[in-house]
């Protein structure tokens, strides 16, 4: 066989294999509350966080976010972003409006900056001539990226149930997903540990 | 075919063919205490079909040159204890030149253990010391960097202390994203430390040290030499220009204040560099030290609707890099080097800069917050000056101001609008010079339950050397393109990209278009077709040239 043969097969054959990451597709109703059963499976089947994918954080008001603190309690959001990302930006209305509606029931967002030290100062203008009062941190020495997003790619968000386990990664923002979004935070909470 | 090219072809098949394995193939169990043991895969692969291949470095542009890249991310956690690799494999299968290289290695690799406030690494990590004046190893994705330093590291944190330490090799990417060539490591050895004081949580006092040695040191080699394996570069014993040996200190300290009264916060750092450098002439070895330091501040203040932001920085000779690799800057033309620190521009992002190494500058931004709309629409204005002394190069001044309007719809939609102009003036008498204005405009449109529209259009004019006849330049550039996401799995992008310069030849607009398949929300395969524009670009002011690209590509990220 030769090389470009096999290469081929391999490209066929990961191009099927990455469909079967997704079991199933999404009803076309797009409801979020029935979500894919691909989610259903993200969700019941996801990787329990362990230990070494904790950390601790003091975001940009000084106050402390401790991971270990809300898995297996609460509903995290991890969102990362950066200053110079458009799509991040247009997300984070979303984040706002769900840490003030959901925070109450459970739901801990912790927003995660991916900034370059050379732009750091602006991360904190940002949010606040925004009114956003979610919490946010600045990943200085790239450690929640190297554990959560080895890409570094932004937008990228990560959700973890109350059982510690991870429900849904996303990569990019996309409008017309963000509801979505929202009622699979919604259909986590209500959810028990 | 060849044997190398055939185990390349066999590895990548063989490569594909485990990530088609389905996501429960990586559920690994549990440990006898309970705690799981899960295996994370990030997959990216990258396909290129350059119908023609923009190398400056050729003299006729190679036709019809093919591609493949591949970046296997894993991650093996388990409790407390974590290990990471990223393989990367390069296949040329009709290399246009000796810098295009089949490759395939071990890019990095790491084993840590974290637990309470500590946390210790074996193998390869990044390091960012303050605000990056003194150290920066990381990666820079808009241009292609990523900088690890290979070796051992050790942090603790708790409310009051911190402190870290590194000690190792760097390590880049070797075969680099950009241009594709392959790149040799550095090797420069690296000792790193920081300590951090916070009496309250809002304040954070803390000092470092680096020590920079390069490659060409004896003690640089010794220590390397061993660790070579992973690298397969060889140490080269002739150095460039004769320099034999460069090693830099840097000592510095910072002070930082969080959100004092929820109303300021405040930021210092300074930094001092001694470069020490043995080089080999005719008349014997000629020894030299170099100083330089670094002064960054900002403050914010917040104050209801209004945000301003005001940063100063001083720099003199404060320039902290690589060296080229002397084997392949001599006999391949590979002078690639990788910056070690990145200092504050006061820039806005993107922006072509020149010099961020021996200068003066200001900045103030202000953010106001218009009034929420009793339909919960939000707006905010901003406006941004800044000045610099001794920009683009000695002896010269630069001034920049732009404005923006940022508009957030409650339905979800946002259309964002930036507008500035840049000057930048020589002494006088000189004819050099850059005028330029830009334009910025991006905007968001949710068009129903599963559509949406995403618009996004930057515009430059140039005046460069606007006083000189001959050497005047007037171009414009830009980028547009309009993304149609029709969830949750396609997406279409139309773009164009345009430069009118003369020194540019060939048609001056590059049409393309991307078509993306998402198979769920973190993984997706998207093809781009036709031609996209190269030139400097920039981030954090780190620069690079990137070439123009004229086929087809293919990407693909798999995430399990």
């Amino acid at each position: 066989m030769s090389g470009r043969t096999l290469i081929a097969v391999a490209l066929a054959a990961w191009a099927l294999g990455c469909g079967s990451t997704e079991p199933q597709r999404r009803g076309d109703d797009g409801g979020a509350s029935s979500a894919s059963p691909g989610a259903d499976t993200e969700a019941g089947s996801g990787r329990k966080v362990s230990a070494s994918a904790t950390f601790a954080v003091t975001d940009i008001d000084g106050r402390r976010f401790a991971l270990a603190d809300h898995l297996g309690r609460d509903v995290v959001l991890l969102s990362f972003w950066a200053t110079f990302c458009e799509p991040c930006k247009t997300e984070m209305p979303y984040l706002q409006r769900m840490h003030e509606r959901l925070a109450g029931q459970g739901l801990a967002v912790l927003s995660v900056s991916l900034d370059g030290p050379e732009t750091w100062a602006e991360v904190a203008p940002y949010i606040k001539s925004n009114d956003y009062t979610f919490p946010v941190a600045i990943d200085q020495d790239s450690t929640i990226a190297v554990a959560w997003n080895p890409r570094a790619a932004a937008p990228f968000t990560v959700l973890i149930g109350r059982d510690g386990r991870i429900a849904r990664t996303i990569e990019g923002f996309q409008l017309s997903e963000a509801a979505r979004l929202e009622a699979e935070v919604e259909r986590l909470l209500a959810q028990d540990k | 075919m060849s044997g190398t090219r055939r185990s390349f072809a066999l590895a990548a098949a063989v490569l594909a063919l485990a990530l088609s394995l389905p996501a429960s193939a990586i559920d690994l169990g549990a440990r006898k205490d309970g705690a799981p043991i899960v295996l994370d895969v990030t997959e990216s692969l990258l396909l290129d079909f350059h119908t023609k291949l923009d190398d400056p470095a050729l003299a006729v542009a190679p036709e019809n040159v093919f591609d493949l890249r591949n970046r296997l991310n894993l991650r093996l956690r388990a409790g407390w204890l974590s290990a990471g690799m990223r393989l990367d494999a390069a296949w040329f299968p009709d290399p246009p030149s000796g810098q295009y290289r089949n490759d395939l290695r071990v890019e990095e690799l790491y084993f840590t253990a974290r637990k309470g406030g500590f946390t210790l690494t074996a193998g390869d990590d990044y390091v960012a010391l303050g605000r990056g004046m003194a150290l920066a190893l990381r990666k820079v994705d808009e241009v292609g960097f990523d900088v690890t330093l290979r070796g051992a590291h050790a942090g603790f944190r708790s409310s009051k202390f911190a402190a870290r330490v590194d000690a190792g090799i760097t390590n880049v990417v070797n075969v680099d994203g950009v241009e594709e060539k392959r790149v040799p490591d550095p090797h420069d050895l690296v000792v790193s430390g920081r300590v951090e004081y916070s009496p309250t949580p809002k304040l954070r006092f803390a000092l470092h040290g680096v020590d920079i040695e390069r490659r060409h040191s004896p003690l640089s080699k010794t220590l390397v030499q061993p660790f070579d394996v992973l690298a397969r570069d060889d140490l080269e014993p002739t150095p460039i220009s004769g320099e034999r040996f460069i090693r830099s200190w840097i000592v510095g300290g910072s002070f930082e204040a969080l959100s004092l009264a929820e109303r300021v916060s405040l930021y210092a750092e300074f930094d001092y560099l001694t470069t020490r450098s043995s080089r080999e002439a005719l008349s014997g070895t000629v020894d030299s030290v170099r100083h330089g330091y670094a002064l960054y501040g900002s403050a914010t203040v917040f104050a209801g609707p209004v945000t301003l932001l005001a940063e100063a920085k001083h720099y003199d000779q404060f320039e902290l890099a690589s060296t080229p690799h002397p084997q392949t800057a001599q006999s391949l033309g590979i002078t690639t080097t990788f910056p070690y620190n990145a200092p504050p521009t006061l820039e806005r992002a993107g922006q072509r800069i020149a010099n961020n190494t021996d200068v003066s500058g200001a900045h103030i931004r202000l953010d106001y917050r218009l009034r929420k709309s009793e339909g919960g629409n939000r707006q905010n204005v901003f406006v941004s000056a800044a000045g610099f002394l001794d920009a683009p190069e000695q002896g010269h001044t630069t001034v920049h101001g732009y404005a923006g309007w940022d508009y957030k719809h409650a339905r979800g939609h946002r259309v964002q609008l930036q507008a500035g102009t840049r000057l930048e003036q020589a002494p006088s008498g000189s004819d050099v010079g850059l005028r330029m204005v830009h334009l910025d405009a991006d905007a968001f449109v949710l068009l129903g339950a599963r559509h949406d529209l995403q618009f996004h259009w930057s515009h430059e004019f140039h005046d460069k050397n606007p006083k000189a006849s001959i050497t005047r330049d007037r171009y414009v550039e830009g980028t547009a393109y309009v993304t149609w996401d029709f969830t949750p799995h396609w997406a279409f992008t139309a773009q164009l990209d345009y430069l009118t310069s003369d020194d540019r030849s060939g048609s001056p607009v590059f049409p393309g278009a991307w078509v993306m398949y998402r198979f769920d929300q973190s993984s997706f395969i998207r093809v781009f077709g036709g031609r996209s524009k190269g030139g400097l670009k920039c981030s954090g002011g780190i620069c690079r040239i990137f070439p123009d690209f004229e086929g087809v590509k293919l990407e693909a990220t798999v995430r399990f």
